[in-house]
């Protein structure tokens, strides 16, 4: 098992298509840097407007910690995607290339091979969002500074410094479950279409259909609070002003069950199926 | 040369004019406060908003005669427009005449209820009330009508009897409330903002706690 999972990330780090993600996530991080810097003031006039007449400011709102307020923003969509194209091509690139049936040829087990996919997809999300996660504090810090953080989250909260990176830090933490949530999804959706371009199009609607359930009145509370759609989006309660501590683990638990749950079908139909 | 006389004559007659019609309990509270040259000292902000979520905020304060206040911070502070006229400047910058309603009493204590009204048109303000406390020779309580910001209803506490400069200001005022849309910042980046402003009315407060003054006569 550890073999195949160290052949399975040599492979990964091999590819071509892992470097432009990680291309792409640095492009989609500056991206969010220049706009912010470029929208950031608009969008903090907006916010400060009606406390113009009675209040002057003093201090500096766009500042790194906005910045990376921002960038935990793509959470919501495109680094999501990233991942899902990339992940679903560790396996559909093998279906194309007929690789699998040359690897189960060798006196390789099914579950191990398929286990060592998932581990593997994992390993390199993780991998990944600490890439994101480091530069993103790093580029912010360098290049906008520290400061007070605002957020419009039922009314306008203000964190000190201490307190934004703490709960921005806590947030890429969540927000991180998620992505692994979508990876582990993507996968699987890799062993049930096996073609690429079918996958990455399944995935993508995936992701969509996600994000408009998320605001999706289901009628029930059981639903509305467990129905995964709705773990989605658990990083932003750390920006409450009272952190509901408890909400966040247990909805991270029952995330981590689904993603369990989604590698477990994966495996299943995987192991089940011929390899040809 | 008779002109000349004539416009030094009206000049004097419109100053003393002037003179007396500021009420003298008002003078007595200016003198008090220009015997400080200027002082520095510790402030708390505590800002009372519905839709403001923000802790108490620290800052050090300075004021020089003559000058508006200056407010250093390492976080991001909100300073209140009215509040912070600690040498009544602001209320003295352009000619007002002022009328005394008499005494009233204001929270135990007994104040001269004086109003302020400027007597040109260049004054941000249209009318402010004054509650003076006419023993202590102190302003316990003011009203400023703005022209453009809403008004500012200013309350004033006092550590003794004997001080001029207080050890709190609550500013109370009116603010217009906000609706932003939840993920503003998400790829959904576009605002309408005619559509944010909602009715306003809303009161909202400041408190300043001030400690530490280091006066300057």
């Amino acid at each position: 098992m550890r073999n195949l999972l160290s052949t399975e990330l040599f492979r990964i780090f091999r590819q071509r298509k892992t470097y432009y993600a990680i291309i792409a996530v640095f492009i989609l991080e500056a991206i969010i840097m220049i706009s912010a810097y470029m929208q950031g003031r608009e969008i903090l006039d907006l916010f400060l407007e009606n406390l113009t007449d009675t209040f002057e400011f003093n201090g500096n709102l766009l500042n790194g910690n906005l910045i990376v307020y921002l960038v935990l923003n793509s959470f919501w969509f495109h680094i999501p995607l990233i991942l899902m194209v990339v992940v679903s091509g560790f396996l559909t690139s093998e279906y194309q290339d007929r690789t699998v049936e040359a690897v189960l040829l060798q006196p390789v087990s099914k579950l191990k091979f398929i286990g060592a996919k998932y581990m593997a997809a994992l390993l390199f999300t993780a991998f990944m969002l600490a890439l994101l996660i480091v530069t993103t504090f790093l580029f912010a810090y360098l290049v906008f500074g520290d400061g007070d953080l605002v957020v419009y989250l039922e009314g306008l909260s203000f964190f000190e410094p201490h307190e934004a990176f703490s709960r921005l830090v806590w947030a890429f933490a969540s927000g991180s479950g998620t992505m692994l949530f979508y990876a582990v999804v993507s996968l699987t959706l890799a062993v049930l279409l096996r073609e690429a371009t079918a996958t990455w199009i399944v995935a993508a609607l995936f992701l969509l259909v996600t994000t408009l359930l998320l605001r999706f009145d289901f009628g029930s509370e059981g639903l509305n609070t467990y129905f995964f759609p709705k773990l989605t989006d658990t990083w932003q309660a750390l920006f409450y002003v009272e952190v509901p501590w408890d909400a966040i683990l247990t909805k991270s638990l029952v995330l981590l069950g689904y993603s369990a749950l989604a590698a477990l079908l994966g495996i299943a139909v995987f192991i089940k199926r011929d390899i040809t | 040369m008779r002109y000349f006389l004539l416009l030094i004559g009206t000049l004097g007659m419109a100053a003393a004019m002037q003179a007396q019609d500021i009420d003298p309990v008002l003078t007595q509270v200016k003198a008090r406060l220009d015997s400080i040259a200027g002082f520095e000292v510790t402030v708390q902000m505590e800002v009372d908003i519905r839709y403001v979520n923000m802790p108490v905020k620290t800052a050090e304060l300075s004021y020089q005669q003559g000058n508006s206040v200056r407010i250093r911070s390492e976080d991001f502070v909100m300073i209140p427009k009215r509040g912070l006229d600690f040498g009544l400047g602001e209320l003295y910058k352009y000619p007002f005449m002022t009328l005394n309603l008499g005494e009233v009493e204001f929270q135990g204590r007994p104040c001269e209820l004086v109003k302020v009204i400027p007597t040109t048109d260049a004054s941000d303000y249209s009318i402010a009330t004054l509650w003076i406390d006419s023993q202590r020779r102190r302003i316990a309580k003011s009203q400023i009508s703005t022209k453009k910001n809403g008004t500012f209803d200013i309350n004033y506490a006092y550590k003794a009897p004997k001080d001029v400069l207080p050890e709190g200001i609550t500013v109370n005022f009116q603010v217009a409330d906000i609706r932003i849309p939840l993920r503003f910042l998400g790829r959904e980046a576009q605002v309408d903002k005619g559509q944010l402003k909602a009715d306003p009315g809303q009161k909202g407060a400041i408190r300043l706690l001030f400690s530490e003054y280091r006066i300057s006569r």
